[in-house]
């Protein structure tokens, strides 16, 4: 039997082998045209530069090929809550640069980036309205809810409605973790007595400048500033009151010195009471989870939050100790962070166990946040689910035998029980990947 | 694009925190870190955002540590000593078998891969050997799967 099998595999292995070596004969060459590619570079399709496919998607101009919605009506003054409206070519714009429109929200189905007008819509309007006319300190507001529910649409909401006044100053932080994670330069300036974040301000400057640019021409400084030139061959830049505020955030200067750039604008903003100003933080979690950063000083020592200058910026203005004259904080939470006492406390929600270590539960930071509004985003009802069932149907985000197999009213039941009784990125979620 | 810093080549997008970690021997993780917090650096840095003077900088904190083959040369003087003075863990190098007390029944592969009169595991050099003073017979381990034994017996012969 032993023989058999041997002799059985070795003559299929022989015909196997005279298989490839027929297979392997030369193939007669054909000739072939020039069809472009003169250069004789190889024109491949390839994933693109993105290592993962959400920020390909993000970062590409995929969104104009996303779904023209018809009778789309734009975000303005009118907010009737349970309505899906988009925002205007100019308000993306600026929303873009602010960071305002994140990566797992599903704004490339449509060409237009779509926002539902919801109950907190209208507590949002009122908060930017008191802004208008009330100084900061009595303008707190930190947004609370679960992951997806809406917290950083709300913040876009905020954003876009100060962009519509026109006299709104927005101070946008956009991803409060990237203050603490180690992803900075950072320096000790001496001046300032705070470690500054050059690369991040350069950043944040910038964004100042694209979306607060009317604005920030119109006021200008109070006194004469001169800020140092980075050795001593280079010059220093001064600044007299005939320039305006746009040129000090314009104002090339060294990296080092910008520290004291943001301290001057903060300090005009605070003196001047033409313009509201508005100071957004998306993330705040991640200010609050960890009183100590991943930063380390020279001796190799913690360093904590409140010691950078960004950092120490947002809780002066969240404690109150600094105030505009019209202006105020709206600050939201990630569940991306670590629940954090100090959150909850500061805000009021809960009693903090005194026995805590401090790593879990920072007593100053929490006494920062006294006075602060929590605002607990709630989920959408099936009137608004409807809504916006209505609205990813029209840009075919739906499965087409989906379709057939439901009828509207049962789809919306359907969506409505997936999406957790109401929980908007669970409703996309439910709807986009659902193939 | 390549950065070499002490004659070790580090790639342009490999954390400074990281491959400075991996690439010397006996620099620990503390270390870096007061490396550097020293020099201003931040955790995320890359090595191609170094600067020369940076490099330069990097260049002499490392210079006043102990690593690479001088710390190689004292933990082999170290072992070298615990068998000079015929103690209990000089010899359990010496015969290839682990030091602190795990079994011997199985497993304790890697102490027989290792554990020899010139401990395995990284490079070794003759001059390193002679400028602590050790004897000649050292440098002439014998291998094999008796070598731990063999060992042994030269010391006592």
């Amino acid at each position: 039997m032993l023989r058999l099998s041997v002799v059985f595999r070795s003559s299929k292995l022989f015909s196997t082998s005279a298989l490839q070596l027929a297979a392997s004969r030369p193939v007669k060459a054909t000739a072939k045209g020039f069809k472009g590619n003169v250069s004789g570079k190889k024109n491949r399709k390839t994933a693109g530069s993105f290592r993962f496919f959400e920020d390909h998607i993000h970062y590409t101009k995929n969104r104009e090929e996303g779904t023209q919605l018809s009778n789309l009506e734009f975000f303005g003054n009118e907010l009737h809550s349970n309505k899906v409206v988009g925002f205007t070519e100019k308000q993306v714009q600026k929303l873009v640069q602010l960071g305002a429109f994140k990566k797992d929200q599903f704004n490339e189905l449509f060409k237009v980036p779509i926002t539902l007008l919801r109950n907190e819509t209208e507590i949002i309007h009122k908060f930017i309205t008191s802004t208008q006319s009330t100084p900061s300190s009595e303008n707190r507001i930190c947004l609370l809810g679960e992951r997806g529910i809406g917290k950083t649409t709300l913040l876009t909401q905020a954003q876009a409605l100060a962009l519509n006044n026109g006299n709104t100053i927005i101070i946008p932080i956009s991803y409060a973790l990237k203050l603490v994670d180690g992803t900075n330069d950072y320096f000790y300036d001496s001046k300032l007595g705070t470690y500054t974040q050059p690369m991040y301000l350069k950043k944040l400057l910038a964004k100042i400048e694209y979306v607060n640019k009317e604005s920030l021409q119109k006021l200008s400084l109070s006194q004469d500033y001169t800020i140092d030139g980075i050795s001593k061959d280079k010059a220093s830049v001064k600044f007299t009151p005939k320039h305006s505020l746009l040129d000090l955030v314009k104002a090339n200067v060294a990296g080092r010195q910008r520290g004291k750039v943001f301290q001057i604008l903060i300090n005009e903003l605070l003196k001047q009471n033409k313009s509201s100003v508005l100071l957004t933080v998306d993330n705040f979690s991640a200010l609050t989870s960890n009183p100590i950063t991943a930063y380390r000083n020279i001796e190799n020592k913690l360093i904590y939050t409140e010691e950078f200058q960004i950092s120490k910026f947002i809780f002066q203005l969240t404690s109150g100790e600094i105030s505009f004259n019209q202006g105020g904080v709206l600050l939201a939470t990630s569940s991306d962070d670590k629940p954090s006492i100090t959150l909850k406390h500061g805000l009021g929600l809960i009693e903090a166990d005194p026995y805590l270590k401090e790593s879990e539960f920072s007593r100053q930071l929490a006494s920062k946040l006294v006075g602060v509004k929590p605002i607990e985003v709630s989920k959408l009802s099936k009137e608004n689910v409807s809504i916006l069932i209505e609205k990813y149907i029209e840009a075919q985000a739906f499965n087409n035998f989906e379709l057939e197999a439901n009828s509207k009213e049962h789809l919306v039941n359907q969506k409505y029980v997936l999406s957790g009784n109401g929980n908007p990125l669970e409703l996309l979620k439910s709807i986009t990947l659902y193939h | 694009m390549v950065t070499t810093i002490m004659g070790k080549p580090f790639r342009a997008k490999e954390l400074v925190t990281i491959g400075l970690k991996s690439k010397f021997y006996g620099l620990s993780e503390h270390d870096v870190s007061k490396v550097c917090s020293k020099l201003g650096f931040y955790p995320k840095m890359r090595i191609h955002q170094l600067t020369e003077q940076q490099i330069l900088g990097i260049t002499k904190e490392l210079s006043d540590l102990t690593i690479g083959a001088d710390k190689k040369a004292i933990i082999r003087s170290n072992i070298a000593l615990k068998r000079t003075i015929g103690s209990y863990a000089g010899m359990r190098h010496a015969l290839g078998l682990p030091v602190r007390g795990q079994r011997t029944k199985t497993n304790a592969k890697t102490a027989r891969r290792l554990n020899r009169i010139e401990r395995r595991g990284y490079a070794t050099s003759t001059n390193q050997y002679n400028a602590i003073g050790l004897q000649e017979s050292f440098h002439h381990s014998e291998q094999g799967v008796f070598a731990g034994f063999k060992n042994f017996m030269r010391i006592l012969i």
